[in-house]
C-alpha cells in the first residue's frame, strides 16, 4: 500500500514543488555543492594527505586523496539527504506549514512523505553529481587517477539507497519539538555515524564493537562499495551482504519514517 | 484506473453534493472537542459554524477534509461516503485554514499553478485558471511577487483563490477575516456571496456574529464540541428573542421594572439586554431617563449569550 504510494501523481506533484523550489534558487543551490568537494580535497586530500602519505588498501598501498574521494561522494549522499530531511522537512513542516496547506487538496499524507524522501535522496542525487564532476576535474588535471565511469550506476543506485537517510532523518523531524532539538540528531547521531563508515578514515583497526556497529551502518556498506568501484575493483561477493543491510535500511527507516510521520502530520495540521 | 491510484474523475458540478454529516466525533486526551455533531449543507449554502474558541469549530473542518481522523460517526458528499472514496471527493473540495497556509517559497502565481498540481490538473490548464483567479481577485499586480510582501488582506484573498484552483463543489473557510481590517472584511464577504450564487457550498467558521448573520443561510452555534441550536439567522433570532433590543447598565430598579412588565431580559458583564416589540421596550428610556440606553435589533450575539452564559 505504502510502496504503491510511491509513484502516485500526489507524491510527484510534492516532489515537483521542491524541484520547483530548489531551481528557483539555483545560483545558492549549486554554489555550494560544488565548492565544498573542492574544499574537501584541498584540505583533506592534498593537506593533510601531504602528511599522511599512503594507506594501505587491499593488497597494495593508495594515496590518502584516493581513500577519501569516494568517501566525499558517499558522505556527500548521507549530509545531503539528512540534513535536507532535519531541517528542510521541519521548516516546511512546522514553521511555513506548507504540508498543512497541501493538506488541504488532493494529496494525502502518504504522499507529502514520500515526497520528502524522495526529494532527500534526489537533492543528495545532484549534490553527488556535482562532486562526481569535480572528481572528474581533478582526474582530467592528472592529480587523480579514479575509475569514474562507474558513477553512471554508482550515482544512481546510491541515490535510492539514499532514501533510508532522508527517512532516518525524517525520524527526528516527526518527534522533536522545536528546531533547537535538531542538535541532538546531528551531534549525537549524524556525527557519529559518519564517524564509524569508512568515508575518511578506515577503521578497520578501531575496536571490535566500532567495527561491529559499522557492519548495521548503511553508509558504511555504501562508501566500500563506492571505493571499491572508484579504485578499479570488480564486484565480489561480500558485496551481497553490503547490498542487503543497505535494502534492510531503506525497509526499515522508510516504514519507521511513514509511522512518525504520518503521525506529526496529523498532529500539526 | 480506480479512483484510489488513477487520474482523477471529475467533480460532480455544481448541481451535485449535498454535505451530510452524522454524529460527528473527535476527542483528544479523553475531552471530546465534537460531540456527536450532525449537520447537513445543500448545493449554493452557505453553512456556518459560530462558536468561541475551543468549541470545535476548526477540528470539525479539518474532519471534513480529511486532515484529521474522526473517533466516530459518517460523512457523506451526496452519495459518496468520504471513508471509502475520499481521494476522490478530496479533489472536488477546496480549504482555505485558519492558519497562513501561502507557500512563501512561491510566487503569487505559483502559489496557484503549483496548487493545480495537487489536484492533478494539467499544466495548461492549472495556468489558465490562475490567470482566471488573478484577475478575479485582483491580484494581478503581484504575480511575480513573493507572499511576504502582501498585505493580510491580500494574502487572504490569495489564500481563497488558491482554494479555488480546482473549481470545487465545497469550500471550507477557517475563520477567513480573523484579523482583517473592516475594509478587507466587507470585499471578502462580497466575493464569498459572489461563489455563492455561482452553486459552490461554503462552509464557514467565524467568530464574528455579523459575519455569520450577513452571509449565512444557516448558522449552527457551538459551544464546546456541541451544538447549542441552528437555523436560519433571522429565524434563530426570532425563536429566542423580540425584534428589538434595550442595552443598559444593571440596576436592581431596571430589574424590578422588567419583572414588573414581564419582559425578556439577558443579564452579562454589568448590563442589561430588554427585549420586545418597539413600542413595548420604549417605555423604558422614559422611565429611566438619566440612564444612557442603547437601542438595537436583537442579533446572534444575544442568542449566543443566552445560549452558553457568555459573550464571544
Amino acid at each position: 500500500m505504502i510502496l504503491r504510494e510511491l509513484l502516485d501523481w500526489r507524491t510527484r506533484a510534492v516532489l515537483r514543488r521542491n524541484i520547483r523550489v530548489y531551481f528557483l534558487n539555483w545560483k545558492s543551490a549549486f554554489v555550494p555543492p560544488l565548492l565544498e568537494p573542492v574544499v574537501m580535497f584541498l584540505a583533506f586530500g592534498l593537506g593533510l594527505g601531504a602528511y599522511v602519505g599512503g594507506l594501505r588498501y587491499g593488497d597494495g598501498q593508495i594515496s590518502y586523496l584516493h581513500y577519501i574521494a569516494p568517501g566525499v561522494l558517499t558522505y556527500t549522499l548521507f549530509t545531503t539527504a539528512f540534513m535536507e530531511c532535519l531541517y528542510g522537512s521541519f521548516v516546511r513542516m512546522f514553521y511555513q506549514k506548507t504540508f498543512e496547506g497541501i493538506l488541504g487538496t488532493g494529496v494525502e499524507r502518504v504522499n507529502i512523505i514520500w515526497g520528502e524522501i524522495v526529494w532527500g535522496a534526489f537533492r543528495a542525487t545532484l549534490y553527488a553529481l556535482c562532486v562526481a564532476l569535480v572528481l572528474l576535474v581533478f582526474n582530467l588535471l592528472g592529480v587523480t587517477n579514479l575509475k569514474l565511469a562507474s558513477l553512471w550506476v554508482l550515482i544512481p543506485a546510491g541515490g535510492i539507497f539514499t532514501m533510508a537517510f532522508s527517512s532516518f532523518a525524517l525520524l527526528f523531524t516527526a518527534t522533536v519539538p522545536t528546531i533547537d532539538h535538531m542538535n541532538y540528531p546531528v551531534f549525537l547521531i549524524g556525527i557519529p555515524l559518519s564517524l564509524i563508515s569508512n568515508t575518511y578514515f578506515p577503521i578497520d583497526g578501531f575496536h571490535p564493537f566500532i567495527t561491529l556497529a559499522a557492519q548495521a551502518n548503511p553508509l558504511y556498506h555504501m562508501s566500500r562499495i563506492f571505493r571499491h568501484f572508484m579504485l578499479g575493483g570488480r564486484p565480489e561477493s561480500w558485496m551481497l551482504g553490503s547490498l542487503l543491510v543497505l535494502i534492510a535500511g531503506n525497509v526499515l527507516m522508510i516504514g519507521l519514517a511513514h509511522r512518525l510521520m504520518d503521525a506529526r502530520l496529523e498532529k500539526e495540521s | 484506473m480506480t479512483p484510489e491510484t488513477g487520474a482523477p474523475t471529475r467533480c460532480i458540478g455544481r448541481t451535485g453534493y449535498t454535505l451530510e454529516v452524522h454524529e460527528l466525533v473527535k476527542c483528544f486526551n479523553g475531552k471530546c472537542v465534537v460531540d456527536h455533531f450532525s449537520f447537513s449543507a445543500r448545493p449554493g449554502q452557505i453553512l456556518s459554524l459560530l462558536g468561541p474558541n475551543g468549541a470545535g469549530k476548526s477540528t470539525t473542518v479539518k474532519i471534513l477534509y480529511g486532515a484529521l481522523r474522526p473517533d466516530g460517526g459518517r460523512i457523506h458528499y451526496g452519495s459518496k461516503d468520504f471513508a471509502t472514496d475520499r481521494r476522490q471527493l478530496k479533489l472536488c473540495i477546496g480549504v482555505c485554514s485558519q492558519n497562513d497556509t501561502l507557500d512563501y517559497d512561491l510566487t503569487v502565481r505559483g502559489n496557484l499553478t503549483v496548487y493545480g498540481s495537487y489536484y492533478h490538473r494539467k499544466r495548461r490548464e492549472a495556468d489558465a485558471r490562475a490567470e482566471n483567479l488573478l484577475s478575479r481577485f485582483h491580484l494581478r499586480d503581484y504575480v511575480s511577487a513573493k507572499p511576504r510582501i502582501l498585505s493580510g488582506g491580500l494574502k487572504r484573498r490569495l489564500q481563497i483563490a488558491r482554494a479555488l484552483i480546482n473549481e470545487p463543489d465545497i469550500l471550507f473557510l477557517d475563520e477567513p477575516t480573523t484579523g482583517l481590517d473592516p475594509h478587507a472584511r466587507r470585499e471578502l464577504w462580497n466575493l464569498l456571496d459572489e461563489l455563492k450564487s455561482e452553486g459552490i457550498t461554503i462552509l464557514l467558521t467565524t467568530h464574528y456574529m455579523e459575519e455569520a448573520e450577513v452571509l449565512s443561510d444557516t448558522v449552527i452555534i457551538l459551544d464546546q464540541g456541541r451544538v447549542m441550536d441552528r437555523g436560519e439567522p433571522a429565524g434563530l433570532i426570532a425563536r429566542h428573542f423580540a425584534p428589538w433590543a434595550l442595552q443598559m447598565k444593571e440596576s436592581a430598579a431596571v430589574a424590578e421594572w422588567i419583572s414588573a412588565k414581564g419582559l425578556t431580559s439577558l443579564r452579562a458583564y454589568g448590563q442589561v439586554t430588554v427585549f420586545g416589540e418597539e413600542e413595548g421596550i420604549d417605555s423604558l428610556t422614559t422611565e429611566f431617563p438619566k440612564e444612557s440606553i442603547f437601542r438595537r435589533p436583537s442579533n446572534l450575539e444575544d442568542v449566543f449569550i443566552k445560549l452558553t452564559g457568555r459573550s464571544l
